[in-house]
C-alpha cells in the first residue's frame, strides 16, 4: 500500500472502521514513521 | 475530541484531563490499586457512555465496559501522556472494544439484517445526546450539521454502528475509495469545526 493510500485510510482508522487487522497495522506503522520524521 | 473534559456536571474540570488523572495513571502503571480505584471512578462513566452508544444492549455494554477497565489496569504501563489525555486513551480503547463486540455479534447475522441498520441508525441529534456529558453537545451538533449528508452518513455508520468502510460502501452502494475519502474529509471538517489542535 502506498503512503498516499495509507493517508486516505486515516479517517477509517480513527473511526475503528478499517477492514482488516493488517490494514490497521499498516496505518499504525505509517503513523509511527510520521511521528519520527514529521 | 476536546482537550478539556468532564465526567459529569458535578466534577471539577481539572480532575479528568489535568495532571490529577495523569498522575493517577502513572501510579496505576506501578500496580497501585487505590489509584486504579480512583481512575475507575472517574473514567468508567464516560467509557460506559461510549460503549452504549455503539453496543446499545445495556447488559452487553456493562460487560464491555468491564473489559475496558481490565484493559486499562493491564495496559496502564503503555499509557503515554505525550500522546493525549487518560480519558481520551480510555475512550479510544472503549470504542475499539465496543466495535469488536458489535462485529462479533454481526458475524452470524445476514445481509438483510445489516441493511436494516440504515433504518435504525439514529439521527445525529439523538446520537449526540447519548455520547456523554463531557462533550459540548451544542458544538458537536453544530459541527455535525456542517458535514455533507454523505460525509455524516459514512462517519456515523462507522462510529456508532461499528461498520467497516467496506461494509459502509456495500450498504450505500458506493465505491470503497469514495467512502474512505468521505470518512477522512468528514473527520477533518469535524476537527476543524471543533477547534482540536493536537
Amino acid at each position: 500500500m502506498t503512503s498516499g493510500e495509507l493517508h486516505t485510510l486515516t479517517g477509517a482508522y480513527v473511526l475503528d472502521a478499517l477492514d482488516t487487522d493488517e490494514e490497521r497495522e499498516a496505518v499504525e506503522r505509517h503513523l509511527a514513521l510520521r511521528r519520527v520524521r514529521p | 475530541m476536546r482537550e478539556r473534559a468532564r465526567v459529569d456536571e458535578g466534577s471539577p474540570p481539572d480532575d479528568l484531563d489535568g495532571d490529577g488523572l495523569t498522575a493517577l495513571m502513572l501510579q496505576v502503571a506501578r500496580g497501585d490499586r487505590d489509584a486504579f480505584s480512583a481512575v475507575f471512578d472517574q473514567v468508567s462513566g464516560p467509557v460506559l457512555g461510549v460503549v452504549r452508544s455503539v453496543v446499545r444492549d445495556p447488559a452487553q455494554s456493562e460487560e464491555v465496559t468491564q473489559e475496558v477497565m481490565v484493559d486499562l489496569w493491564r495496559s496502564a504501563a503503555r499509557y503515554r501522556p505525550d500522546r493525549g489525555s487518560v480519558l481520551n486513551w480510555a475512550l479510544t480503547l472503549a470504542h475499539r472494544r465496543a466495535v469488536d463486540r458489535v462485529r462479533s455479534e454481526q458475524a452470524s447475522s445476514d445481509r438483510a439484517r445489516r441493511v436494516a441498520l440504515l433504518d435504525h441508525t439514529p439521527a445525529y441529534d439523538e446520537v449526540t445526546e447519548e455520547v456523554e456529558n463531557r462533550l459540548d453537545r451544542e458544538r458537536v451538533r453544530r459541527c455535525l450539521r456542517g458535514l455533507t449528508e454523505r460525509q455524516r452518513q459514512s462517519v456515523t455508520l462507522a462510529y456508532y454502528r461499528g461498520l467497516t468502510y467496506r461494509e459502509v460502501a456495500e450498504l450505500l452502494s458506493l465505491p470503497l475509495g469514495t467512502v474512505k475519502t468521505r470518512m477522512r474529509d468528514g473527520l477533518i471538517r469535524l476537527r476543524d469545526c471543533l477547534g482540536v489542535t493536537a
